[in-house]
């Protein structure tokens, strides 16, 4: 079951997975393109101009913590703790109200034929707030794991790993579907292979270049790419 | 192969009993706001993908408007939708006051429904003030009627904090606080598809069937009661372990698991890689 063929476009190898491991942000729903936009504006409350596409690229994929001190160190602006808290405070309002899932994603979670599970760097509670949003808990269930089940975080290899435990899954035969370096980097540090997934709308083309050179299994501009994929790569 | 029929399932968890005080206050010797801090954690971390948490009443000890403020504190910060429902200890006005937007039938009881894939829940209101049995007066009932009439066939579950059942299940101390009238609850529900009703209120897990139907009472997440049937009058409290009920709910079957929160078990064997 391990061994490798050509596809039929012979645009990626073919070979079997028993899984899939999702991130969220950016994958499944469109949270990095909203958590864009609520920083722009409240940057633009402390003095600081900074456009949608330049959040998403500087800081899609990144922990709070993390982009706090990239502000401070690129920027050189150390924001207070209360600009978080309030700043957290508008963007759980905005994911319970706003948040919408990725173009194609309910169609291929409904058509996906191989088990799959989520792994993501948000905090549990809010990972819970985004996949119910976006209705996607009908289709993943309780199969999600969160930055707060692991010591530490993407791009660390132990949410991956962890989520392959928990499903009991060798983590050779998972794929890995990213939109982000860090997350792409974790993928390759736990052993797995990762399908570079482009079909959000914080994708620009800024931001994809920033992901060039990073080796993958395959490379999906929407849904239906990935689903294409996903199924391609068990039917051998 | 995991597109089982459990996606085809509603889940709904239930948790009961609470009994805040204020701040982070001792309740006989317990701490009931740290005790609901780790089942709601818990309840994150196993079931995040639950359609609803319903509270089964007696949320504080006293009616405390400081215990609600302390309650809504803790809410604020949970990521699952909740329903909560009032018991004896509540205090109807008080709790209005501090949750503004619960919903409340046309009469200003804590009663109103919850519609999933052909599953009705209905949450009723048994509260009387300074009393510690339960009843639905005549306009709680004629609310729970036409409620069930608009359910059409959709299957119901019923959620109350004193179960529709006049003896007190034989629990020490309970006789006299049980459920008034049940009659006029059944015949109220007559019409419907009931499938099961959950509720509080005895500090004790009891299974039991009444009238045809069965009834769940979760033990809740504070103090319990010595299952002592020898003594009517005088109950105990004791320290045992609390839990909450996953209770899943597919085409005419439901099915419920009390789980304890409070000390996780330790694994003696653990799961192993395929």
């Amino acid at each position: 079951m391990t061994q490798l063929t050509r596809a039929a476009n012979g645009t990626h190898p073919t070979r079997s997975f028993d899984l899939v491991i999702f991130d969220c942000d950016g994958v499944l729903v469109e949270s990095e393109w909203l958590e864009g936009e609520l920083l722009t504006e409240s940057l633009r409350g402390e003095g600081i101009e900074i456009t949608v596409d330049e959040a998403v690229c500087r800081f899609a994929g990144r922990q709070l913590a993390d982009i706090s001190s990239n502000i401070a160190r690129e920027l050189g602006i150390r924001l207070e703790s209360e600009f978080w808290s309030r700043f957290l405070g508008r963007l759980e309002a905005a994911l319970r109200e706003k948040l919408k899932p990725v173009p194609g994603v309910i169609e291929l979670l409904g058509n996906l034929e191989l088990p799959f599970c989520v792994a993501s760097n948000s905090p549990r509670d809010r990972l819970i707030v985004k996949l119910r949003a976006a209705n996607l808990l009908p289709f993943i269930g309780t199969r999600f794991v969160s930055a707060e089940d692991v010591v530490y975080p993407k791009p660390a290899p132990h949410l991956f790993l962890f989520a392959a435990e928990l499903m009991g899954t060798r983590p050779e035969r998972c794929l890995v579907v990213e939109d982000s370096f860090s997350g792409l980097k974790a993928a390759s540090a736990a052993g797995m292979q990762a399908v570079k997934f482009l079909g959000g709308r914080h994708c620009t083309p800024q931001y994809i270049a920033k992901l060039s050179g990073v080796p993958v299994f395959g490379t999906a501009c929407n849904g239906a790419e990935l689903l294409s994929i996903l199924t391609s790569c068990n039917a051998a | 192969m995991q597109r089982s029929t459990l996606e085809l399932i509603v889940k709904i968890i239930q948790l009961s009993d609470i009994h805040l005080v204020a701040g982070d206050g001792e309740l006989f010797g317990l701490h009931p706001a740290r005790r609901l801090l780790k089942c709601l954690k818990h309840i994150e971390a196993h079931h995040g993908d639950a359609e609803l948490v319903v509270f089964t009443g007696d949320l504080v000890h006293d009616g405390d408007p400081l215990a609600y403020l302390a309650l809504k504190e803790i809410v604020a910060h949970f990521s699952l939708p909740i329903r909560l429902l009032l018991g004896n200890h509540d205090h109807r006005e008080n709790f209005r006051g501090v949750f503004p937007g619960c919903e409340v039938d046309e009469n200003g009881f804590v009663q109103s429904s919850f519609d999933k894939d052909g599953v009705r829940c209905i949450f009723l209101d048994t509260h009387v003030p300074d009393e510690g049995y339960g009843l639905l007066c005549s306009a709680r009932l004629e609310w729970l009627r036409s409620c069930v009439s608009a359910a059409g066939d959709k299957r119901l579950l019923i959620f109350m904090h004193h179960a529709p059942e006049g003896t007190g299940f034989g629990v020490p101390g309970f006789s006299d606080i049980a459920f008034v009238d049940p009659e006029s609850f059944w015949n109220a529900v007559a019409a419907g598809h009931v499938l099961q009703i959950f509720a509080g209120h005895y500090h004790l897990p009891v299974n039991a069937v009444v009238n045809g139907h069965p009834i769940v009472v979760s033990r809740g997440t504070s103090h319990q009661i010595v299952l002592d049937l020898a003594n009517f009058r005088r109950p105990e409290f004791v320290d045992a372990e609390p839990t909450y009920n996953v209770i899943l709910v597919g085409g005419d079957s439901v099915c419920v698991h009390e789980w304890s929160f409070l000390n996780e078990s330790t694994i003696v064997r653990p799961h192993m890689p395929k």
